[in-house]
């Protein structure tokens, strides 16, 4: 049990590789809107983490936004069950 | 009989070293491939047992939900609801599944009765939570914790979220958590072999802004944070369509158009 322990740790070490970061720093910068980085050349990894952190921010604060807009439209709107299928059918 | 001395070994090592993940994940590889679909249900069990007791942030669960191929993992974290294994029936891109139009109309419909309860329980006491911030704040939860339960517990954020955002709104009780200290130093220092002070620094920054990855290291990081954000957008994409069905609805009470926001 220790030793496949021990050998499972070691293996740990080397999993995580180079390549892999890389793997997944370009998966990130895919997701990342276009506007923010030329998505055709490779930007550093600090560029990429940057613009991550400034996208989450700026959805944080859409979804705050949202929220208070929502809120306001549920207090104004008097939400029945008949009012949430209209919704629905709006949606779908 | 193979199950029963696989979970009856993974109770004992759960007993006696819980913070040890890595025979954690040994064992869960262990049990699921080899012992079949039922004693994983069982190990399951286990390991949502533990995983309630201990914090979500611990790498335990982290391993588990890594541990376990994709698509029995779905069914062994969902407590078994479907029987049979489904191979190969998993989207191989993840990330893409926020994307689809359905997915979002399953988070629609669950978060218009979320805010359904959220109006009602203002309503009905009005006098507690009248302000609108107090209200925005919990459609903001609302909408949150509905897109948790849509990632199915599969991603670290979501478990953060659902086991009561322990980063944004409240203040995390001081941590009288066991941390897996084998694992987390090995991951440490594999991931941050050619690191300069900068990088650290940003790392950093976006694991506080990803719930429940602050101690994460780099690869899982990035990984959560890829699908925090796909998830996001979902998010923003459905609340934005959501209000404006709001506003049709509430400016024109007319019998229902059959309009195709997307």
């Amino acid at each position: 049990m220790s030793t496949r322990r021990s050998r499972s740790r070691q293996a740990g070490a080397g999993r995580i590789t180079d390549e892999q970061i890389d793997d997944l720093m370009s998966k990130l910068q895919a997701i990342l809107p276009e506007a923010r980085l030329g998505r055709n050349d490779r930007v550093s990894a600090a560029k990429v983490l940057q613009e991550a952190c400034g996208y989450i921010r700026s959805l944080h604060r859409e979804m705050d936004d949202l929220s208070e807009r929502l809120s306001e439209l549920l207090s104004t709107t008097e939400m029945s069950s008949a009012q949430a299928a209209v919704v629905r059918s709006l949606l779908m | 009989m193979e199950a029963a001395r696989s979970s009856q070994r993974a109770r004992a090592v759960i007993g006696r070293e819980k913070s040890d993940s890595l025979s954690f994940l040994d064992l869960g590889i262990l049990t699921v491939d080899l012992a079949g679909f039922d004693a994983g249900r069982k190990y399951c069990g286990l390991v949502r047992r533990l995983s309630a007791a201990i914090s979500t942030d611990l790498e335990v669960s982290e391993g588990i939900s890594m541990a376990v191929p994709n698509a029995v993992g779905e069914s062994v974290l969902m407590g078994g609801g479907e029987r049979k294994r489904k191979r190969g029936s998993e989207p191989s891109a993840p990330l893409s599944k926020w994307r689809t139009e359905g997915e979002q109309r399953i988070y629609s419909s669950r978060l218009i009765e979320a805010l359904r309860r959220v109006c009602q329980s203002s309503a009905s006491a009005p006098s507690a939570s009248s302000s609108d911030h107090v209200r925005s704040c919990a459609v903001r939860k609302a909408a949150d914790r509905v897109l948790a339960v849509s990632a199915r517990g599969r991603t670290r954020w979501s478990r953060a979220i659902l086991s009561g955002r322990t980063l944004k709104h409240r203040v995390r009780p001081k941590g009288s958590r066991p941390k897996p200290v084998i694992s987390a130093i090995v991951a440490r220092a594999a991931a941050q072999r050619r690191k300069t002070p900068a990088l650290e620094k940003k790392t950093r920054v976006l694991g506080r802004l990803v719930p429940g990855c602050r101690k994460l290291p780099l690869p899982s990081l990035l990984e959560e944070a890829s699908g925090y954000i796909t998830a996001l957008e979902m998010q923003v994409r459905a609340m934005s369509t959501i209000a404006e069905a709001f506003s049709a609805a509430g400016s024109a009470s007319l019998p229902p158009i059959h309009a195709n926001p997307m």
